[in-house]
């Protein structure tokens, strides 16, 4: 049974007892992040004695992070919602290949296979750049990533986020395009890039990336884009990006499929 | 210490050198995954008992930082 977390201190205790035993884990805990989802009231655990399932209560769906002592894999196990969990992992699946195993048998499905690119940092860069700006308008932002990812898989930031990221400079933009980027220390992440259907194959991605390189290129560049995203991977090839062995699969539980099976 | 300290990280990411680099994350040498991986083999290895709240990253940056840590919790 999920129950919800009330308290950081209780949470980490229960944390601090599976790290020392050794765990797989899919994410890093964050005590700010878990703090703040605690203010929510939008963390609910499930303690089995293999470990924990933490899940991160959204509007139609809750996000799961586990934490499987090692050696050990997932318990049959029934979501009450419908889930997402993204198993990431380095050049091979290893120890995550029997827990994904568990989560399939339980009912999830793959729905996304990501890979990351990774460009090291060149100075001097100039990209041609077109009318590319930074972005003033968030909610057109909005509107085009939310036309362009979908809900469970694209880690998309609200309206206000969007209009604070804009603030930031983090948005550029040109008519019918715009790319969102986060930026700290020697490292950069493309997060989003999108351009409307009737803006493609006219040049507009490229614009966007050489923008955000002319602003950020000295920095450690990545990029996480689905594998079979062919016309992005390109894109990026061309940027000089390269995969750098993290991959990612994305697994979906839908109640209403699940409901639906005989 | 040091020396079975670089053995554990090395083994987690062999294609760093941890004897040189001073901004592991800042450089996004480190992931957030490594540190997991990485924490759950010191406790094993040294005996020091890591906690949740010791997974930041500016005590993932350097070797150095990475061995004050452990040894704040062995005195």
């Amino acid at each position: 049974m999920l129950s919800p977390v009330t308290s950081y201190e209780e949470l980490s205790k229960a944390l601090n007892t599976l790290l020392l035993q050794g765990v797989v884990i899919n994410a890093l805990p964050n005590r700010e992040a878990l703090e703040q989802e605690i203010r929510r009231g939008s963390l609910y655990q499930q303690q089995i004695s293999e470990g924990l399932l933490l899940i991160r209560r959204r509007e139609t769906l809750d996000r799961l992070t586990f934490l499987i002592k090692k050696g050990q894999s997932l318990p049959l196990w029934e979501p009450e919602r419908n889930t997402v969990v993204e198993l990431p992992f380095r050049n091979a699946l290893g120890a995550m290949e029997e827990i994904e195993a568990a989560f399939l048998a339980t009912g999830f499905r793959e729905i996304l296979s990501r890979l990351r690119l990774s460009r090291k940092g060149t100075e001097d860069v100039s990209f041609p750049q077109g009318a590319v700006r930074l972005c003033e308008d968030a909610q057109a932002a909005c509107r085009l990533l939310c036309e362009s990812f979908s809900p469970i898989t694209g880690c998309l930031p609200e309206e206000g986020e969007l209009a604070e990221l804009a603030k930031q400079g983090k948005l550029l933009s040109l008519p019918g395009g715009i790319l969102h980027y986060e930026s700290s220390g020697k490292t950069t992440e493309l997060r989003h890039l999108a351009v409307a259907p009737t803006h493609r194959r006219q040049g507009l991605g490229a614009l966007l990336v050489g923008a955000y390189l002319n602003q950020q290129g000295e920095k450690l560049s990545r990029v996480w884009t689905a594998v079979e995203n062919l016309p992005a991977r390109r894109l990026y090839e061309h940027f000089g990006y390269a995969a750098d062995g993290w991959q990612s699969h994305v697994l979906y539980y839908s109640k209403e499929s699940k409901e639906e099976r005989p | 210490m040091k020396e079975k300290l670089l053995a554990i990280l090395s083994e987690a990411c062999p294609e760093v050198d941890f004897e040189t680099e001073t901004a592991l994350i800042d450089d996004g040498l480190l992931e957030s995954l490594d540190i997991v991986m990485i924490v759950t083999e010191i406790m094993q290895e040294f005996g020091v008992e890591l906690t949740v709240d010791d997974l930041l990253p500016e005590n993932f940056n350097s070797v150095d930082v990475l061995l004050a840590l452990i040894e704040s919790r062995t005195a």
